[in-house]
């Protein structure tokens, strides 16, 4: 069975049977219908009890009555006229031409024609017909003769009678089988349609390529020409032509729409049946030609894109006012009604773009304020719009993540220079005391003096570097407590510069200061102590002995700036940006004491008071500057 | 005064070398030394012997220095001092207020804090309960003698040049109240026709070095930077 469905051969005439089964099924089904409406099926039937016999009897009365009630009329109202109609039907109904017998008789009973005279007879029927003037009331009173005499229709329909009445049962079976086949033949068909021998799958021939609103298009013309065709065949009283036609016109219908079905079944198993269709390619055509418009649309500029679309609507207004122009009465509310939806599509349309390039400001703001981590939501948003955004939303991931991993290092070299620091320091305090307790004993040979000298030397330089290098570290990282508050310059120049009068002076170093009245900004006073600590220090350590050191105070613009200013021993053969970079000293061949880092503590310390710090060199002269803004 | 007693000197640091530097110096001192190297060790050695100083490192094995300290505020009242080479402003907040005496960064100067020792020794040894007396300021291990013109610190007389005694006088006068350099030299010499150049902080300076074991971090004469000078009122005894 598998097998076969790959036999075009098998599958023919399997259609093939199919029809042949379906028009006996419509037969058969459509027979049985007829004759059980027909009674052929009760008990105690005949032929002188059907409606077969009943239905002649009638005809041959009716036609009988229709021949004597002309005689009425009164160009033919003579007794020979009469007497020769009567002959004629007397004839007509003679034994060897009719199985019928008639009595015909009027209203008042007088009998005007029979030829009924006891004969034995199977059937007998009353009929009264009123004359077209209403003046007679004829009645007929017939019989079917029994046994017949002669051949006529009586005889022919009764042998139409006994055929069906002995063939109604097989009519029954051959209903019932040819049904059942034909279903099961239907369904093989559909089951092993579109299978071809020495092919995988499913393969589409002859019907099966014709897109499928066509096809179904074609059937149905077809059905209906076909239905058209039998329907003007000629009446036919009798039953079975009317059956026939029927189950002709059924058949061929159900046999297009079935071919149809098989054609449609094949091509869902070959899958996107839609595809094959008229319909579908327009679309697809259309979608197509939509897609390379938005293509080309995209491929334009900001501004071609703005002055198309304002093309577009300047042309539809146009377009819309021409109408308006154009049309009479009523109609007039068309181009206007129409109008005023496309105005408040394109107000939507501006407004919505403005409401985006709103956000995409506020994104902007946002990022340039350093909040990386904001971001727009780009699902409603269009074309360059859309692309604008989502180029926003990169550059403040790609920042975030740039500022996340640079804070993660900065805050690891912290915690690594911190802990490093804090392990130097304990075998340090064991060198320190030693060298101490060297000291202390009692050693004449000058050259060991002197490399314990070098060695206490060097230790407080090391002891300097790790804690300048914590410093360091902490301010650059802001890792520091801050605590602003009112500060007077003033008194805290004269305090530290106190502080280093025993140092000025044995480095022959005259200060000069020059302060005026207290002057108030917002700083950490312990942190600023530390900033001119560093910065005296670097004052004694590089100032050419025998010059004097300038501090002053100066307050501008509301600023308030102390410049210090000294004359370096060594030239300055460095930038000040440089100078100001960890572990850098004014002369790097130089190995005195100091880490190198007091100015970038200085300034990362003045930085995190939100204060300015900035050096200048020029020549051999150093200048530091130190500015807050003041505070009344 | 230590002829006549010889004090006890518990010292507790993992360094092995670090104890016996400071065993030397100690020595030296005239001081007798118990060495411990953890916290336990230090509780174990307070219990059996009489210890008048404890040198406690903080970052040890078993029991740190800040837990040790706690634990022997619950049976003594002996000066310790701490030793550590946290230099956090919290750090050190944390030991006084657990109840160290004194605070000592690594790398220390050995001779800093021989006198660190020697002061809070003097302290508890000898200036426990002293009856204040009249015309005499005392704040903390300073006093100060108006009639006699004499200033000692934890008991040993301080060489004070008048100016510089007047300057203390001033402010001890009105502990923890601020002067700015302007009121003390105005205050110190009637006169308003000021010369800044550093005069009132030259003198502070040689003040604290008189005054402070150490000069940049004091404890008594404190440098309100950016205002001006005051003493400290609540200094720890």
């Amino acid at each position: 069975m598998n097998k076969l469905k790959y036999s075009f051969l098998a599958k023919t005439l399997a259609f093939c049977l199919f029809v042949i089964f379906l028009i006996m099924s419509f037969g058969g089904v459509m027979s049985s219908i007829y004759l059980l409406s027909e009674g052929y099926f009760d008990k105690d039937r005949n032929f002188y009890n059907s409606k077969m016999c009943a239905d002649e009897a009638y005809d041959i009365s009716f036609n009988t009555m229709v021949a004597l009630d002309n005689l009425n009329l009164p160009e033919a109202a003579n007794q020979t006229k009469i007497q020769e109609a009567l002959q004629s039907t007397n004839d007509q109904l003679l034994p060897e031409n009719s199985n019928f017998l008639l009595t015909l008789s009027d209203e008042t009973g007088k009998v005007l024609f029979t030829n009924y005279n006891g004969q034995n007879y199977g059937y007998k029927m009353t009929c009264q017909y009123r004359t077209w003037d209403a003046e007679h009331m004829y009645t007929v009173d017939g019989y079917v003769r029994d046994p017949f005499t002669t051949q006529d229709d009586f005889s022919s329909n009764l042998q139409t009678f006994n055929a069906f009445y002995s063939l109604r049962y097989a009519i029954l079976i051959l209903s019932a089988v040819s049904s059942v086949l034909t279903l099961m033949l239907s369904v093989w068909l559909i089951r092993s349609v579109g299978y071809q021998k020495g092919t995988e799958g499913i393969t589409l021939r002859g019907f099966g390529l014709i897109p499928l609103d066509l096809l179904a298009a074609g059937i149905v013309f077809a059905i209906f020409s076909f239905l058209k065709m039998i329907g003007g065949a000629p009446y036919s009283t009798s039953g079975f032509r009317e059956i026939s036609q029927f189950v002709s016109s059924l058949s061929i219908a159900s046999v297009l729409l079935f071919s149809f079905l098989l054609s449609f079944v094949a091509r869902c198993k070959a899958g996107k049946w839609w595809q094959n269709t008229i319909v579908y390619r327009i679309l697809k055509l259309i979608a197509r030609f939509n897609k390379f418009l938005a293509v080309v649309f995209s491929h334009f500029s900001l501004l071609w894109k703005t002055i198309l679309l304002y093309g577009f609507y300047i042309a539809i207004n146009g377009i819309l006012v021409i109408g308006f122009l154009i049309a009479r009465g009523s109609f007039k509310a068309i181009p206007v009604l129409f109008g005023l939806l496309f105005n408040f599509a394109a107000l939507s349309g501006l407004l919505a773009f403005v409401l985006h390039m709103q956000s995409l400001k506020k994104a902007g703001e946002k990022l340039a304020d350093g909040d990386y981590s904001f971001q727009i939501d780009t699902r409603d948003m269009w074309w360059d719009l859309k692309s604008h955004g989502e180029n926003l939303n990169h550059i403040g991931q790609g920042m975030s993540k740039a500022v996340d991993a640079r804070m993660k290092s900065e805050r690891f070299k912290t915690e690594l220079i911190t802990n490093v620091s804090h392990d130097i320091k304990t075998p340090l305090t064991s060198i320190v005391n030693y060298v101490d307790l060297l000291k202390k004993e009692d050693i004449q040979d000058a050259k060991i003096l002197d490399y314990i000298d070098v060695l206490d030397r060097q230790t407080s330089r090391l002891k300097k570097l790790t804690e300048d290098l914590v410093e360091a570290s902490k301010a650059s990282t802001g890792n520091v407590a801050v605590a602003l508050e009112r500060t007077d310059l003033a008194e805290l120049l004269q305090q530290s510069v106190g502080e280093y009068a025993e140092r000025f002076a044995a480095n022959q170093i005259e200060a000069v200061l020059r302060s005026e009245e207290p002057v108030l900004v917002m700083a950490d006073g312990r942190l600023l102590w530390r900033v001119l600590d560093n910065l005296l220090g670097n004052i004694c350590k590089y100032s050419l002995p025998g010059t004097r050191v300038y501090a002053d105070i100066s307050k501008t613009a509301g600023k308030a700036t102390i410049t210090m200013k000294n004359i370096s021993q060594f030239p300055l053969n460095i930038t000040s940006d440089e100078l100001m970079e960890r572990f850098v000293r004014g002369d790097i061949s130089r190995s005195t004491e100091g880490s190198g880092l007091g100015l970038s503590i200085a300034k990362s310390l003045t930085e995190l008071q939100k204060g300015q710090f900035d050096i200048s060199i020029d020549g051999d002269l150093f200048k530091v500057m130190i500015s807050f803004d003041v505070v009344e | 005064m230590e002829d006549e007693y010889m004090h006890n000197i518990l010292i507790c640091d993992d360094e092995k070398d670090i104890v016996s530097a400071l065993k030397i110096y100690l020595t030296a001192e005239g001081y007798r030394t118990y060495e411990a190297y953890n916290g336990k060790e230090a509780l174990l050695i307070l219990e059996t012997a009489e210890i008048h100083l404890v040198l406690m490192d903080i970052m040890m094995p078993e029991l740190d220095g800040i837990k040790a300290t706690a634990m022997l505020r619950e049976h003594h009242n002996i000066p310790v001092i701490l030793l550590t080479a946290k230099s956090e402003d919290t750090d050190k907040v944390l030991g006084l207020n657990i109840g160290a005496d004194d605070y000592v960064t690594k790398p220390f100067n050995p001779v800093e804090l021989m006198a660190r020792i020697k002061a809070q020794l003097r302290r508890y040894t000898h200036l426990g309960g002293m009856a204040v007396q009249q015309n005499i300021l005392c704040i903390g291990g300073i006093e100060l003698c108006d009639p006699s013109k004499s200033v000692t610190v934890d008991g040993e007389q301080a060489a004070l040049t008048p100016t510089e005694f007047e300057i203390l006088k001033l402010l001890m006068a009105n502990p923890g109240k601020v002067f700015s350099s302007t009121q003390i030299y105005s205050h110190i010499w009637n006169d308003n026709a000021y010369k800044p150049e550093g005069t009132v902080a030259v003198h502070i300076r040689h003040l604290r070095e008189k005054l402070e074991i150490d000069p940049a971090e004091p404890r008594y004469l404190k440098v309100v930077w950016g205002q001006g000078y005051k003493i400290e009122k609540g200094v720890k005894s």
